[in-house]
């Protein structure tokens, strides 16, 4: 093939790649922040110490319980909420009093969740987590 | 019938003819270098452009790469039918599944089928 015929093809085979190398945008909270399972998963990769490696799961165990019992408490208020909505008429003040319920638990669910992910990040060095975000970004 | 003496004369007429083609007729090489380049001209114009529009698309490329992210800005749906919260993704929490699925238990195997 001449030379002249091959940089055509080889200019193309640059731009795709480029094109494909975008940082992810959809969530703009959850691009900061890193799941336990990412991190352990890549241990050996990030150079975790055992001193970061204890404190990760210590996080995680005193979390993941907690989480486990909302789940069920969640689940047990929804299934009062669909009872309420299931009546005719609907009564509006015990929904939204039960809506409070439920809610407040995804409140708890959330906030604890958010505190583990802070508490992780912050267990990580500058360059563990600059090397997570290429993990991630491949 | 030809008589002996014809043949000569055939000959030189039959090689005459052979010379005048002969000094008619382009050598080959020069045919065939002039049918490559016209094949090659035909195709040039495609290949430039080919090239030309790679080059588009990466410049296209680098320069969207370099440009800053766009603000993001988050919609809240109304809908009665979907609510996406931006922290709805929270409730996602680590090791969710264990509440939620049954392991894939493999089948016991049948050793007696291959016995014989």
């Amino acid at each position: 093939m001449k030379p002249s015929r091959l940089l055509p093809l080889l200019l193309l085979f640059v731009a795709v790649p480029i094109c494909a190398q975008q940082p992810p945008q959809d969530d703009p909270m959850a691009r900061h922040l890193f799941p336990p399972d990412l991190i352990m998963a890549h241990q050996d990769d990030l150079g975790l110490s055992d001193k970061q490696r204890a404190a990760i799961k210590a996080e995680v165990l005193k979390a993941q319980s907690r989480f486990l019992e909302w789940q069920w408490e969640m689940s047990e208020e929804t299934q009062k909420m669909v009872g309420l909505l299931r009546a005719t008429p609907v009564d509006e003040q015990k929904v939204l009093d039960q809506a409070d319920r439920v809610m407040n638990i995804e409140r708890n669910v959330k906030r604890t969740h958010l505190s583990l992910l802070v508490r992780l990040k912050n267990v990580l060095t500058a360059e563990q987590i600059a090397r997570l975000e290429q993990i991630r970004r491949r | 019938m030809h008589s002996p003496d014809d043949e000569p004369r055939l000959r030189e007429a039959f090689d005459d003819l052979r010379r005048a083609d002969a000094a008619k007729t382009p050598p080959f090489h020069r045919t065939w270098r002039a049918a490559q380049g016209r094949v090659t001209s035909r195709s040039r114009p495609f290949a430039f452009a080919f090239a030309a529009l790679s080059l588009v698309l990466m410049c296209a490329a680098i320069v969207h790469r370099l440009q800053p992210p766009a603000p993001v800005v988050t919609i809240v749906s109304m809908s009665s039918t979907s609510w996406s919260a931006p922290t709805d993704f929270l409730l996602d929490t680590p090791g969710r599944a264990l509440a939620t699925t049954v392991p894939a238990f493999n089948p016991v195997p049948d050793y007696g089928k291959d016995i014989r």
